[in-house]
């Protein structure tokens, strides 16, 4: 009787763990890619995603995932004009062996020496491309995601391997409106006015995170690991749902 | 004992299971989605504070006028000169860079920290006995350059004119 269920616990036992390596198999094979040579061989390949900022050409030091005091350095030397635009191309590099979809969160802030200053206006902080708010070519924004805190961007197409994407930005401003933000004060013997600004020696900061997802099962992964559910993959081109 | 043995047995497989399960649960949420990112931030500075200073130096009635930009910011300049019918303005620079726009007369220049205008000549066409009966007074006004665009500076409020880019 007993040798009976002993029988019976190791075939279940056997059974669970040949279930056990097809569910393994299976959620590897959602990251793996099939690439076919020229040959007719087919190559199971595994490998990891990659991908990483870039400012102006240049690419972020690889010191750490999160670099502060790394966007805007080249404007601390200047003085920023109001209304006047300044370089600041935004661009994602794909840095691994396989295409990859991309995403940008992109956040707008003021500050102070020491604190983020959330009373004022971050809308007064303008990205730009060309003529319009950002490329809208290349990249859509999902509305769902974006609050007056951030704004996420989504590329359009997959990034293929090494290789960057189209830019999603190419200038930064501070409205020109900032001038207008003012308060007037004459001495006490009348010959002098004084305005004090608002936003005079503040700081506008920006926080911008590039995250990428595997092209294979896109819609799964990014449902999953993106959280996000309005966002759709097909035939290759991404698509945002209102 | 047997009863107990495989009671042990069960108990260990059960565990076994158990391990497997959480860690294959475990590993499919870690290995079923790749995903990697980037992040970078940084700020930069904004002065909108400006401060220049005129030069008013007298050579006998006349007023030489100046303005030197005192601030870290880019300004902008006019001067007012208020003396009646007895004072004739006249730009001396070597290069003319004063334009007059009604009252006004505004420095066609945008004046970066460090730089002064060149000279402004106020003239007073009067005789000596007249000289002592009245003022020449100068007013400038300076304001910090604000762009449009990266073409155009903004004009402040009442000004007729703004240094073209």
């Amino acid at each position: 009787m007993n040798n009976r269920k002993n029988k019976k616990l190791k075939v279940l036992t056997a059974l669970f763990g040949v279930a056990s390596l097809v569910f393994a198999m299976l959620a590897i094979q959602s990251f793996a890619s099939l690439r076919y040579g020229n040959s007719r061989d087919v190559d199971l390949e595994m490998g990891s995603i990659d991908v990483r900022l870039l400012e102006n050409g240049n690419i972020t030091p690889e010191v750490s995932k999160d670099k502060e005091g790394w966007l805007l350095r080249e404007l601390n030397d200047q003085a920023v004009d109001p209304g006047y635009s300044y370089d600041e191309v935004i661009e994602a590099r794909n840095t691994a062996d396989q295409p990859e979809y991309v995403r940008v969160i992109v956040r707008k802030y003021w500050a102070d020496e020491d604190n983020k200053r959330v009373d004022l206006d971050p809308a007064l902080i303008k990205l730009g491309y060309k003529d319009a708010d950002f490329n809208s070519d290349a990249w859509i924004i999902n509305d769902a995601e974006t609050t007056s805190e951030q704004t996420v961007y989504y590329m359009k197409k997959a990034l293929p391997a090494k290789t960057d994407s189209p830019a999603l930005f190419d200038r930064i401003s501070a409205d020109a409106s900032l001038a207008d933000a003012y308060t007037l004060k004459t001495s006490e013997d009348g010959k002098t006015i004084t305005a004090t600004y608002e936003y005079d020696g503040l700081h506008m900061g920006l926080d911008i995170e590039v995250q990428s997802i595997q092209h294979t099962s896109a819609n799964e992964a990014i449902t999953s690991a993106w959280g996000v559910t309005n966002v759709t993959v097909s035939d290759g081109t991404v698509s945002i749902k209102r | 004992m047997t009863v107990k043995g495989t009671k042990r047995t069960k108990k260990f497989w059960a565990v076994v299971c158990a391990v497997i399960v959480a860690s294959l649960m475990c590993a499919s949420f870690s290995f079923a989605y790749f995903t990697d990112y980037d992040r970078a931030s940084g700020k930069t500075g904004i002065s909108l504070a400006w401060e220049t200073n005129i030069k008013e130096e007298m050579d006998g009635n006349n007023k030489s006028i100046t303005i030197e930009n005192i601030g870290e910011t880019d300004t902008i300049v006019r001067v007012r000169i208020f003396a009646g019918d007895f004072v004739t303005v006249e730009d001396r620079g070597l290069e003319k860079h004063w334009k007059q726009e009604g009252d006004w007369w505004y420095y066609d220049r945008i004046l970066a920290p460090g730089q002064t205008t060149t000279e402004l000549y106020a003239e007073v066409k009067t005789t000596d006995a007249d000289a002592d009966d009245f003022e020449v007074t100068v007013v400038h006004e300076s304001a910090r350059t604000v762009y449009e665009n990266n073409k155009t500076l903004k004009a402040p409020e009442d000004w007729a004119y703004v240094p073209e880019l």
